[in-house]
């Protein structure tokens, strides 16, 4: 199984500070994200995100600028996706890139960058196929 | 990802098979001697890579008479994307809820004496 990942960026207007408690605080984090509820004992929590799916959050990590935490729908275990907010500043305004990379099972120490070269250029050919309208139906 | 769509994303992984695939989209249906025309690989290389193309669904052959024309299928690539196309979605909504979120709460804070 290959990786595969996303990666989304969006400015907002809000300071940086404000975009980290977003990231942390249980109640926004249910305002935009999905009902979220803490474990009791430790980092852990449940999401129930918009598409109606409950994910097990788990291996929560914080630095200064980064959010980072490991889910999975709690109905298929394996899906295991890690996700990963980076949080700077862009002419006045917060900048937050998300990605979720979704690791690979059959190589789970998979590089990243390896990954994202190999994934760039099927995409590459996705697109240029997709572009051609002679396409073959079946 | 499903292993099909590892398949797939490992036939597209090499580059004279990303080139071969579009060669038959654009072409239509062609043979292997025809792709080799004008590329420095042989037929039967680019037999061996149509073989993989077509074990990831990508083309397929129709052998009329003597000959084998491929074709090309891009719906393996369309299903390959679900997570990504899904995913990605799916961010966009939680982000632009985030962005009303922190808004909100920034002009909240902007309000407070």
């Amino acid at each position: 199984m290959a990786d595969e990942q996303i990666d989304r960026s969006v400015l907002l207007d809000a300071d940086a500070d404000d975009v980290l408690a977003a990231l942390d605080d249980p109640d926004t984090l249910s305002a935009w994200l999905g009902e979220w509820t803490p474990d009791a004992d430790g980092d852990g929590a449940t999401v129930i995100t918009d598409d109606g799916v409950a994910r097990r959050v788990t291996e929560r990590h914080a630095t200064a600028a980064t959010r980072r935490w490991t889910w999975s729908p709690t109905h298929d275990p394996a899906a295991t996706s890690v996700v990963t907010f980076t949080v700077s500043t862009d002419a006045g305004r917060t900048r937050l890139t998300v990605t979720e990379h979704r690791m690979s099972a059959t190589s789970p120490g998979a590089p990243v960058a390896t990954a994202s070269v190999r994934w760039a250029g099927a995409l590459c050919a996705l697109g240029a196929v997709l572009a051609v309208g002679s396409l073959v139906a079946v | 990802m499903t292993d099909r769509a590892d398949v797939v994303f490992g036939a597209l992984a090499d580059g004279t098979r990303r080139d071969l695939l579009r060669a038959v989209v654009e072409r239509g249906p062609c043979t292997a001697t025809q792709l080799a025309a004008g590329r420095t690989i042989s037929r039967q290389a680019v037999t061996k890579h149509l073989g993989v193309l077509a074990a990831a669904g990508l083309v397929r052959g129709e052998r009329t008479g003597r000959e084998v024309r491929y074709v090309a299928d891009t719906a393996p690539l369309r299903a390959a994307t679900g997570w990504i196309e899904s995913t990605g979605a799916a961010w966009d909504r939680r982000l632009a809820r985030l962005d009303d979120a922190v808004g909100s709460a920034s002009r909240r804070a902007a309000r407070q004496p």
